[in-house]
């Protein structure tokens, strides 16, 4: 028997709902506690009845043909790859503006991201500091706000600053 | 009330007035074109410059910026996803539906002639209406109030397509994602974690940015295409005049959803992003185009976009002649009419009047100003919907990352956007709905704190007013329309399998 992902998500709902149940009971007032209770509540008994369908059809799905179902099984299996390679490079931007600051991840993200995409290197050069001085323009003398610096340099700051 | 409008006309067309107007226009496009930063922000930071101004420059400078924010967003939700503001979200779903199948230039076309039309048009209702509406919007009171909030839920249903239960799911799970944060009246904190950020709840910039700015970028990255499947490599302004001709075809719509942004604004407390919201709905409801939300609709762009920019002609008009605002931007507008010392409420009918024309026809030349403008500027913006995924992708996550930090100036906010835009490519993924998520984070807090104060003060049977009864009736309309509409959807499925 195969679970798709799809149930492993709705799952994932009703878990942080019910999350939501258990935190809120313990709040003091009504006033705070009882439109979570009874909104969670509903999803929960939504979700109770979605889980029971999305378990229903799944004959349905086991009776396709097999060349079929590998041809989708390959398709999804290239997505997967794909969506992973996205949020991998999200979750290095992301870390890189945690160390770096958000000017020089972002800069460093933009060109490395384009460089391994087989953009050449003026043209990797010129979208990255176009991106870059556009963001910092409009936010430092736009705005008036300090892109966020990156926790190595607020440390060098603290340290040597 | 003539020679004050003549004088206030005379105000506005000062050369003085109108470059400070024209500042404004350009201010507030490109704040607009800067994902997740709305009009409360640019009001925000311009203050600072309009303290010495005279009121008709300083306030019209402020009105201008505001006003036009909207109009730019537009242009960022259709082609790439990204809502300029969160009045823009709802265009989104038809609007860049339209981009990927190659009619980005009409969707925008449409798009930018109903939020300049809508601008200028809820103008002239509130120059109009400005001796009828006071008695109405102090009819509205906090049962009326929740009532509506109710009717503005309620169009989760309608905004479902598919399984009405993910909907429902969906909506709700926004409605618990709108609580989290201190409780106003108890000072509960919920559902933070003992985390500070978390204390002030979660912005809906924030959402927006990551259910549709993330959460599509990470949904075409997954598809492993560019952002444009189809497109016309000639296409000039042919493409936008489509759209404009597109507005005229859909009139009625246009008109009825201007008169839906228009109410919503004038209704203290709700803001734009209802309106467009009420306004797609309304759209879905009454189109017959099969696309609708699929392939897109061009009808899915004017309801929402007239709207939202009605929206401000409306707020205007509560601020100016009751005092109350009619959005947060409007709140911080409040502020600055008191920099230039002038007092908003009853007394602007009859000691500002003149000033009171010349901020309402502003927003009526700020919008065509600016509409004139990004019509103009559209065919070279749609090139950037044709640019390869490949450069797309590092450079709108970088932009829309710092957009995030930009909206709180906090770190955590970036996290914010990226658990959003991951829920937000999750919940696609898995046909829960996007839409109806976001619209229970709009209405959850509203709906709260709405119902909390209408039972406080009126006690559990405080939706029988007349008023309240008029919107339930609206409610059960909408209801039964949304059942009336899946049963007919049904019907010829039922008739052919007998």
């Amino acid at each position: 028997m195969k679970v798709r992902p799809s149930l492993y998500f709705l799952v994932f709902l009703l878990l942080v709902t019910i999350y939501v149940i258990v935190e809120a009971s313990g709040y003091r007032f009504m006033e705070a506690k009882l439109l979570l209770l009874v909104v969670s509540g509903a999803v929960l008994a939504l979700g109770a009845v979605q889980l029971f369908r999305e378990i229903r059809p799944r004959n349905r799905a086991e009776k396709q043909p097999a060349k079929r179902q590998t041809k989708e099984s390959a398709a999804s299996g290239s997505e997967a790859r794909r969506t992973a390679s996205a949020l991998g490079w999200t979750a290095g931007l992301f870390l890189g503006t945690y160390l770096l600051g958000l000017s020089i991840a972002g800069g460093l993200f933009t060109l490395a991201y384009l460089k391994l995409h087989r953009r050449g290197w003026v043209k990797a050069i010129l979208i990255t500091v176009v991106t870059i001085g556009v963001i910092n323009v409009i936010s430092v003398y736009g705005l008036k706000v300090d892109l966020y610096p990156g926790l190595l340099f607020e440390y060098i700051e603290r340290t040597w600053g | 009330m003539l020679e004050a409008f003549g004088q206030g006309l005379i105000a506005l067309f000062q050369p003085a007035v109108l470059l400070v107007m024209v500042v404004g226009v350009l201010v507030g496009t490109m704040v607009g074109i800067i994902p997740g930063i709305g009009s409360t922000f640019v009001i925000a930071i311009m203050i600072p410059f309009v303290f010495r101004m005279p009121p008709e420059q300083g306030i019209g400078l402020l009105v201008a910026a505001s006003s036009v924010v909207g109009t730019a967003g537009c242009i960022t939700a259709i082609l790439l996803s990204i809502p300029g503001t969160a009045f823009n979200v709802p265009t989104i779903i038809n609007g860049y539906a339209m981009t990927l199948r190659g009619e980005g230039d009409r969707a925008i076309g449409a798009g930018l002639t109903a939020s300049m039309v809508g601008g200028v048009l809820s103008v002239f209702i509130s120059l109009l209406v400005i001796p009828l509406v006071t008695p109405i919007v102090l009819a509205f009171k906090t049962p009326e109030m929740f009532m509506l909030i109710v009717l503005g839920l309620v169009f989760i249903v309608v905004l479902t397509e598919g399984s009405v239960i993910k909907g429902l799911i969906s909506g709700l799970l926004g409605v618990i994602l709108a609580l989290v944060g201190v409780h106003a009246s108890t000072g509960t904190a919920r559902l933070t974690f003992g985390n500070l950020f978390l204390y002030n709840g979660l912005d809906l910039a924030t959402a927006a940015l990551g259910l549709f700015g993330i959460g599509s970028l990470l949904e075409e990255m997954a598809k492993g295409q560019t952002a444009v499947r189809r497109y016309d490599s000639k296409t000039k302004m042919r493409g936008v005049f489509q759209g404009v001709r597109d507005w005229w075809t859909h009139k009625w719509l246009f008109l009825r959803c201007t008169v839906i942004g228009w109410i919503v604004g004038v209704i203290p407390g709700i803001g734009g992003s209802v309106a467009s919201w009420a306004a797609y709905g309304h759209a879905k409801q009454t189109t017959k185009d099969p696309e609708f939300d699929k392939e897109g609709s061009v009808e899915g762009v004017i309801g929402p976009e007239s709207a939202d920019n009605a929206c401000a002609g409306g707020a205007l008009l509560t601020t100016m002649t009751l005092g109350i605002p009619g959005s947060p931007g409007m709140a911080v507008m409040m502020a600055a009419f008191f920099m230039v010392g002038v007092t908003p409420g009853p007394s602007m009918l009859t000691n500002h009047l003149p000033l009171a024309f010349t901020l309402l026809a502003g927003i009526a030349l700020a919008n065509l100003m600016a509409g004139i403008f990004a019509l103009g500027a559209t065919p070279y913006l749609v090139k950037l919907a044709r640019v390869p995924m490949d450069i797309t992708f590092p450079v709108l996550m970088v932009v829309m990352l710092s957009a995030a930090f930009l909206i709180r100036q906090s770190l955590l906010n970036v996290v914010a956007v990226l658990v959003f835009g991951i829920l937000g490519f999750l919940i696609q993924k898995f046909g829960y709905h996007k839409a109806a998520l976001t619209l229970g984070i709009v209405l959850g807090e509203l709906f709260e704190h709405y119902l909390n104060n209408s039972v406080k003060l009126y006690g559990p049977t405080f939706f029988l007013t007349p008023v309240s009864l008029i919107v339930l009736v609206l409610v059960v309309l909408v209801l039964l329309q949304s059942y009336l509409k899946t049963f007919r959807r049904w019907m010829p499925q039922g008739a052919k399998q007998g």
